[in-house]
């Protein structure tokens, strides 16, 4: 297995910087005032769930990764593990954070067409939310 | 003790006929005045000869059955005037001695009414003179304004000299921008403002200098032109739509006071129901408001684990079979590898031992084990941390993913009762409509429309002043780009390029001055909000403490011990303290060294309330006089019981045949 060094920001397209900035920002968000790094991590999972992982042209540091709990980097840490088909991968940090950081440049986008549509943001995720929990664990 | 008003001399002023002298210098450790009388007996009359002695003005709505408030009596007092004739005048004084200990300062401002050929009556008011106590004499000052303004300026004196009544609407709807103002004004930034202001104006000259710049550079400031012109207009909108805003507030103010003058049970019993109903229905949209906020934010702990179920299952799942495969080692540690290489024999019985440096399969052995302790805590560490923390993260986003369940269901119960509430006031409203009372009481159907009228006209303009904010907003936005396009193309031309340097210079030299002015502002926010705090726990009857925030954005979050705001649901008791505390703070943030007058300062609460916080009233602004002027309904025999160790002088203002007589009591 090959080491690497964990990066020390969490990293975005700049084109998705605007719509981070919205989504913690704009009054219409349920996210109003909260944490870009809160919101990348359910971004990036989002992005996940949707199969939008979209690639970095432009890199724009959004946070530092140490400002993630550790809960929250082990959510991004199995988007990485999935995506790759095995664990092998965590090694690899630069590369666990760059596809977290893929997909939340997709995911963003998701939410942010979602704060514009003329549904209302906080009603349509929180129904999402409860639908994809029941359906998962429900499972279990 | 703070300065003192230690007398107040009212001649021939309104209904205070004669010359009467009113004592308010306190002694020791008593340091509250109380001046008692009915309505129209002269108490706002009182704060009025404040106010028209020291700045020339009069601020306070009087308390006579007068309805048109543009219709004020004369300065003279009736009696004087009623045996005038057309071309006769008459006059009178106010003069007011402050001081410490001692009287220091003696402001007299006379006055005289003419009376016209037509029969109407002109008032002239003298300037302001003072004589100040100096060695043995009383000394002509010849810049009595230069004193007042050390002493006590126009521009704070609304937090010293004020009237308890209008503080009722000051935490209504559109209150941060209330609060804002009333911390511009003690914040003593005019300077920085007047800087700011300054150095804009010489931006704006430079930029015409170098109008006459040809080429793209002459467009751009054409374009600037333009959007300062459209800039200018939107915010003489936008004022103009504030003081709409605020004069139909106060009629509603007055239409609601008139409401609470009618008789008859049944109308009184319904305006008690819509009130309460109002009451419920803001209590119950802030706790909506707070569900939800507490909902986004259990969205953004639990959404992640939700959406990511899928691959958190699947790492889990893998680390499992890791380990069952004994690619895991579940309880191997760094320390086990350490303590086999001691001893020199592997687990598998293999000679380890350092001494046996002759042997390549020993040295080799030891090699491989080292390598092996050096990289085992990285994934070992790992995929041990993982086997227990992924399935803990899928067990705390259910548990969370329930919250969310729970709280849409409170909030979807709240919206429907909200919407009885709304129906059930809508009834009221259509029944008071339609009420018809005698002549000779308040016509409720007519108030009812007004009153109607006068909030549709107030929602109106508070989405047409949101919409201009927004505009104003957007515009200094392309401003602000426009001209540092303009720049750029000025840079180019080598004869303007000192101009565009200089106009560099006087931005940067405004932005350093906004800089220092949002630094002592936010300075002053905190120490506000440290003050209305500790004053709001000090009037407040309730046992247990609150927390007072005030927000960047100068709304005020009052918390409850659970951490719950009920800004959005004091009561009339409630909200006259947090006002009353505000003004508290503001007049120790001021920096002056004042006496507080309040008119009424108990005036729309119940009678529970008021006691307790008479009770607490002779801890407001310690150190500070103060003097209250109060109607028999706030000043009863309990209140007076409860405050009387801290009160130095008590009045009695007899109000008979249009004359008030000042009575000290003994």
């Amino acid at each position: 297995m090959s080491k690497s060094n964990t990066p020390r920001d969490i990293i975005i397209d700049t084109s998705a910087a605007d719509k981070f900035a919205a989504i913690t920002s704009e009054s219409d968000s349920p996210f109003n005032g909260m944490d870009r790094k809160d919101v990348f991590v359910l971004s990036a999972a989002i992005g996940h769930d949707q199969g939008l992982r979209t690639t970095i042209e432009s890199r724009h540091a959004l946070a530092q990764l140490a400002s993630l709990s550790n809960e929250q980097r082990w959510v991004l840490k199995s988007i990485s593990a999935k995506e790759h088909g095995d664990v092998d991968i965590l090694d690899d940090k630069p590369r666990v954070y760059k596809i977290a950081g893929e997909y939340a440049t997709g995911g963003i986008d998701y939410l942010n067409n979602l704060r514009t549509s003329p549904e209302d943001m906080y009603s349509r995720l929180s129904t999402d939310i409860i639908k994809v929990a029941n359906l998962y664990m429900d499972d279990d | 003790m703070s300065l003192q008003f230690h007398t107040i001399t009212l001649k021939n002023f309104r209904q205070y006929s004669g010359e009467q002298v009113i004592d308010l210098a306190c002694p020791d450790q008593s340091r509250i005045n109380v001046l008692e009388g009915q309505n129209g007996a002269g108490k706002s009359n009182l704060l009025n000869a404040i106010t028209l002695c020291f700045y020339g003005k009069e601020e306070h709505n009087g308390d006579s059955d007068n309805e048109n408030e543009e219709e004020k009596l004369p300065y003279v007092s009736q009696e004087k005037l009623s045996n005038l004739n057309p071309g006769d005048s008459a006059s009178g004084y106010i003069e007011i001695t402050l001081g410490y200990e001692e009287p220091r300062y003696r402001f007299k401002r006379e006055f005289e009414t003419y009376v016209t050929d037509n029969g109407e009556f002109e008032d002239v008011r003298d300037e302001l003179t003072l004589r100040r106590w100096e060695g043995r004499n009383w000394k002509i000052e010849r810049n009595p304004n230069t004193y007042m303004t050390q002493i006590l300026p126009a521009t704070v004196s609304d937090y010293f000299l004020f009237d308890g009544e209008d503080l009722e609407g000051f935490f209504s709807e559109n209150y941060p921008s209330n609060v804002e103002d009333a911390i511009l004004d003690v914040s003593h930034t005019k300077l920085l403002e007047r800087s700011i202001d300054h150095l804009n104006k010489v931006e704006r000259q430079l930029e015409k200098d170098a109008s006459s710049a040809e080429g793209k550079a002459g467009e751009i400031n054409d374009e600037i032109e333009a959007f300062e012109a459209e800039l200018d207009t939107l915010e003489g909108e936008k004022e103009e739509a504030e003081d709409n805003l605020e004069d139909t507030e106060s009629h509603i103010r007055k239409v609601r006071q008139k409401m609470a003058d009618v008789s008859d049970e049944d109308v009184r019993n319904l305006y008690n129901n819509r009130d309460d109903l109002e009451d419920l229905i803001k209590s119950k949209e802030q706790r909506t408001r707070n569900l939800r906020g507490e909902t986004s934010k259990l969205m953004l702990e639990a959404g992640p684990a939700v959406f990511a179920f899928d691959a958190i299952e699947f790492t889990a799942q893998e680390f499992s079979e890791q380990e069952s495969r004994g690619e895991l080692p579940p309880k191997i540690r760094q320390w086990f590898i350490e303590e086999l290489l001691e001893e020199g024999r592997c687990i598998c019985g293999s000679d380890i031992d350092e001494e046996h440096t002759h042997d390549e399969t020993v040295v080799t052995r030891r090699k491989k084990l080292k390598a092996l302790r050096k990289e085992m805590p990285d994934a070992s560490e790992e995929g041990l941390e993982g086997k227990t923390k992924l399935p803990s993260i899928l067990q705390t986003a259910e548990n969370k993913v329930a919250q969310i369940q729970q709280n849409r269901q409170l909030i979807a119960d709240l919206d429907d009762e909200v919407d009885d509430h709304k129906q059930r006031l809508q009834d009221i409203n259509s029944q008071l409509k339609a009420y018809e009372l005698p002549d000779d009481d308040v016509d409720v159907g007519s108030l009812e429309d007004q009153l109607e009228r006068l909030k549709d006209q107030k929602t109106t303009l508070t989405k047409h002043i949101g919409s201009l904010e927004t505009d104003i907003e957007e515009v200094k936005a392309k401003l602000k780009q426009t001209r540092k396009e303009y720049q750029r193309e000025l840079d180019k031309l080598d004869r303007y390029r000192a101009i565009s340097a200089q106009i560099e210079f006087v931005q940067d030299a405004r932005d350093e001055v906004q800089q220092i002015k949002d630094y002592i502002l936010n300075q002053i926010r905190n120490e506000t909000e440290d003050n209305l705090e500790q004053y709001f726990n000090t009037l407040i009857w309730k046992e247990e403490d609150y927390e007072v925030i005030l927000n960047d954005d100068y709304s005020i979050e009052v918390l409850d011990p659970h951490g719950d705001n009920k800004i959005g649901s004091l009561s009339a008791g409630e909200t006259q303290v947090l006002a009353l505390s505000f003004m508290a703070a503001l007049a120790q943030i001021s920096g002056f060294d004042a006496p507080v007058v309040i008119d009424t300062p108990l005036g729309r609460i119940s009678s529970e309330p008021r006691k307790r916080i008479a009770q607490n009233l002779p801890q407001y602004l310690e150190d500070t006089q103060l003097t209250f002027l109060m109607t028999d309904e706030e000043y009863t025999d309990t209140v007076r019981s409860l405050m009387k160790s801290s009160i130095a002088n008590e009045h009695d203002l007899q109000f008979k045949k249009g004359s008030t007589e000042v009575i000290p009591r003994v």
